[in-house]
């Protein structure tokens, strides 16, 4: 039972033996500068000041946070849709915050060095959620890298 | 920072309508992929049932063939057996119509050897009519 849910969360073409710790590390680093945000961290960077701006530092703290901590707990629960949620809400954070960031280099001298981590986020988890699909395949067919 | 921060305006949304937007398109994607999950099951259960019944039907045919088959060869097994009950009666007619017969001649025997003075009852038993192989 438990080899067929991991069979479910397999990501093709992608070996789960190294998916799935780098994904968990990158949620654990997500979820770590999602509380920092969202508990009080002052911006200490030209898009972080732009962030702040926006809609405020915490604001996008607690959506790093509730993306992260909804990553964990899918992947805890060993369902394909809501591990797909979770990935797919933490692409949205990080294209909002690769703008702001991209936003922040083009036009306030912000600094290229600091897209790494928000497009770096974004790929990944875009990866994932793009290989993953939705639902699970309905033919039972291998899934393709494509 | 490299930037004057006063010089960062106060009101971005760049990133929120961003967010907002992906998380519209992922909806998007899902209600779509849901439609063609359903529409896969659907024609996966119509394909199956397709079958199915094809499958029934061919059985179907087959019970029909068998039952005919027995029907038929019910049919000769009566046949067979009506045609042996009526040899075995003209069987025991034409026993029943020979034993008459003998008895006829064993009488008429007797007739002879008693007309020379011969006591037949001390040769030949007297025969019993014969029940025409029916018991009793």
């Amino acid at each position: 039972m438990r080899r067929l849910a991991a069979e479910k969360l397999r990501a093709p073409a992608l070996p789960p033996a190294v998916v799935l710790p780098l994904t968990l590390g990158f949620a654990a680093l997500t979820l770590t500068r999602g509380t920092g945000w969202l508990f009080g961290q002052r911006p200490g960077t030209v898009s972080d000041l732009m962030l702040d701006n926006g809609v405020g530092l915490h604001v996008w703290g607690a959506v790093l946070t509730v993306g992260a901590l909804g990553l964990f707990a899918a992947y805890a629960w060993r369902r394909h849709f809501p591990v797909w949620c979770s990935h797919a809400f933490l692409v949205a954070a990080y294209f909002g915050i690769s703008l702001t960031t991209l936003d922040a280099a083009v036009r306030f001298g912000g600094g290229w060095e600091h897209l790494a981590a928000p497009v770096g986020g974004f790929a990944w988890h875009a990866v994932l959620s793009r290989v993953m699909r939705p639902f699970p395949r309905r033919d039972r067919s291998r899934p393709r890298a494509d | 920072m490299p930037t004057d921060p006063s010089a960062v305006p106060s009101e971005i949304f760049t990133g929120p309508y961003g967010f907002l937007g992906a998380i519209v398109f992922f909806l998007w994607l899902a209600a779509r992929e849901l439609r063609r999950a359903r529409q896969i099951d659907v024609d996966t259960y119509k394909s199956d049932i397709a079958s199915l019944r094809e499958l029934i039907e061919q059985r179907d045919s087959e019970h029909k063939r068998e039952v005919a088959d027995l029907t038929n060869s019910v049919e000769d097994l009566k046949a067979d057996l009506s045609g042996l009950r009526r040899e075995n009666l003209e069987n025991l007619d034409a026993g029943a119509r020979r034993e008459e017969a003998l008895i006829r001649e064993i009488g008429a025997l007797r007739g002879l050897l008693a007309a020379n003075g011969i006591d037949t009852s001390s040769v030949l038993p007297h025969p019993k009519p014969s029940t025409g192989g029916v018991p009793g």
